[in-house]
């Protein structure tokens, strides 16, 4: 029975941690390799998870366990196919995460985990996410330091606008949301820029001056 | 009979599972265990946790004197002339198995047997059939599913050398005549075995009263502790039974080539033994002998009264066996049209904790001549209640009116 698939999954992790499920998990998989050979499952399982189900739901809603019951495989494919479309965007989202540090991809405005994204675009929870500014790029090899309601990094910005039409970026590093970088990069003031190999300008920068800091870290 | 101070001997009654009392109806499996007999399993583990019958240190006379006592007690439960003839076994399969080898079949002997035989009296008949060639005669039932004299009497002849029955089944609850098939067998020369694991816990089952030759029974069905069962046998019978399992305690002496053999039942229970098991069998005779087992015999039937009424008309719903509940003691078998026996117990289980059995309860050989996959059971004991009953009948009832396709 197709819950096989989903029970195969979960149990199959559990009973790396615990020896208890290690018997269900074998059911399981007993059952969706029956299954995936097109062969009716000979184990209990199907019909201790439907029952177990039911159960469940008969002592207090029993009209209701009746459909679940008579409805069971129908469910059980809804469930799986949820599961499943679950699972694959869970995936997507974690291979985002990793690679743009961001869970909707590169450009993508997706405001969970990261912070600095979300405060550049105005991006709150519930908002629609908005595009980055065109000079972040993650990969910039000069680091931007910066934090809300500091005058001269929203000067900076400005500066950096101008720049990105030339094609300069930077790596944005939003101290409000990573409090750390203060200890971890020495940051004693902001706006700070620092390139390769440690070099760092303070303090806000005239356009000429960041461009030349730019290019001597390209 | 005050069920409710019966009940609070048991410790699991007094446990919730998720937040809801356990109404177990699977007795005829095993029965549940009251604080006198847990009790006296951890005497023999805090007091006397040594070998019996062979040390000489205090603490080995100690348990040689309870297994004394022991025994005593069992034998004169059972209405045993004396207590070496009660065997101490692992269960009653054993004790089946001890009869079939070691009463000297040889080929062309007779065993005859019911048609609902529980599979611990039927394999050790078909395994000598095919390793001595004994000739195995299968009584039919009656309608009903209950005993049909006519049937065995026909069955019956001066060839068969053992009668072997389930005196009790568990399929159905219905007990054999065993005080006429008895006589009868007697009259064509034939021994007798009752396979007493139903009827023990729940009947008055006296040897002397019966005159049977053997019975077995099951510890673990009437209070007593796991794995420990009983093989009562007439005592010029077992004296000259070869042993089943050989060994260490079944020997006076030994020589390289040669054994001399304790007399019964030291011969028959080779190696290391239960102590803690045999007081703990003890402790629940003489729990059974304080309530009263014709009480007991007696609150079943009231209880199975009501719960066959109360499902009997549920839509779809058959019983195997004896629609009057007074022929079922305390067993009911039943089918739902349509739903499968495992889901009918699992349901039950998660709904309210109701404990039951599903499947061919080790008689497939019956549920196999009727085209059958097998059924739900429910077997009530001394301390289960008509609250339970009527729980067990409302739920039951919602299966049948929301689940049925």
């Amino acid at each position: 029975m197709v819950l096989c698939l989903v029970a195969a999954v979960v149990l199959g992790i559990v009973s790396i941690f615990s020896a208890r499920y290690r018997t269900y998990a074998k059911e399981a998989f007993r059952c969706v390799f029956r299954m995936a050979t097109l062969r009716k499952c000979d184990t209990d399982f199907d019909r201790k998870l439907k029952s177990a189900v039911v159960g469940r739901l008969i002592a207090k809603w029993p009209k209701f366990a009746g459909f679940v019951y008579r409805q069971f495989e129908i469910i059980s494919w809804i469930f799986t196919i949820i599961f499943f479309v679950s699972l694959a965007y869970t995936g997507y989202s974690v291979y985002n995460l990793a690679v743009y540090n961001n869970c909707n991809g590169a450009g993508g405005g997706a405001c969970v985990f990261v912070q600095n994204a979300q405060n550049e675009t105005n991006c709150v929870a519930g908002d629609v996410p908005v595009s980055p500014p065109v000079y972040f790029d993650l990969n910039a090899s000069v680091m931007f330091f910066y934090r809300d309601g500091c005058q001269w990094c929203e000067k900076e910005k400005l500066v950096l606008v101008d720049l990105s039409k030339s094609g300069y970026a930077i790596n944005p590093m939003h101290i409000d949301a990573h409090p750390e970088y203060i200890k971890n990069y020495n940051i004693q003031v902001t706006p700070t820029f620092i390139g390769k190999n440690g070099t760092r300008l303070e303090g806000y920068q005239e356009e000429n001056v960041l461009k030349a800091f730019l290019d001597a870290n390209k | 009979m005050d069920v409710e101070k019966i009940r609070q001997d048991f410790p699991v009654l007094q446990k919730k599972f998720g937040g809801k009392p356990l109404i177990y109806f699977d007795n005829a499996c095993q029965s549940l265990r009251p604080r006198q007999v847990i009790d006296e399993i951890n005497r023999y583990y805090n007091e006397f946790p040594a070998c019996g019958g062979r040390s000489m240190h205090k603490l080995g006379k100690r348990v040689t004197e309870e297994m004394i006592i022991a025994r005593a007690a069992v034998a004169k439960f059972f209405g045993a002339k004396k207590p070496e003839e009660i065997v101490f076994t692992r269960n009653t399969t054993e004790a089946i198995n001890l009869v079939a080898n070691s009463l000297g079949f040889k080929e062309g002997d007779v065993v005859l047997t019911t048609d609902k035989e529980h599979n611990s009296n039927l394999i050790p008949w078909q395994m000598l059939a095919n390793s001595k060639g004994i000739k195995r005669v299968i009584t039919k039932s009656g309608k009903d599913n209950t005993f049909s004299m006519e049937n065995f009497q026909k069955a019956m002849s001066k060839n068969v050398k053992l009668v072997s029955m389930v005196h009790t089944s568990n399929l159905d609850g219905t007990t054999i005549p065993a005080k006429e098939i008895i006589k009868i067998a007697h009259e064509n020369g034939a021994l007798v075995l009752l396979d007493a694991a139903q009827s023990a816990p729940h009947k008055d089952l006296n040897a002397k009263k019966l005159d049977v030759d053997f019975f077995a029974a099951s510890g673990h069905k009437m209070l007593g502790p796991s794995g420990m069962g009983i093989l009562y046998g007439k005592y010029n019978l077992l004296e000259n039974m070869t042993p089943f399992i050989t060994g260490g305690d079944t020997v006076i002496d030994t020589t390289y080539t040669s054994a001399k053999f304790e007399k019964p039942p030291a011969k028959f229970e080779a190696g290391l033994q239960d102590y803690a098991g045999m007081m703990g069998f003890a402790a629940a005779v003489q729990y059974l002998n304080n309530v009263g087992i014709e009480n007991i015999e007696r609150h079943e039937i009231e209880l199975n009264k009501k719960l066959t009424e109360g499902i009997i008309n549920l839509p779809g719903l058959s019983i195997i066996g004896p629609q009057d509940a007074s022929l079922r003691g305390g067993i009911t078998s039943f089918n739902i049209n349509g739903m499968d026996p495992h889901e009918i117990a699992m349901i039950m289980d998660q709904a309210a904790n109701i404990a039951i059995r599903s499947g061919a309860h080790c008689v497939h050989s019956w549920f196999n001549e009727h085209n059958m996959k097998g059924s739900a059971r429910s077997s009530l004991y001394l301390y289960n209640t008509k609250e339970e009953v009527d729980i067990f009948i409302e739920n039951l009832g919602k299966i049948v009116k929301f689940l049925k396709l």
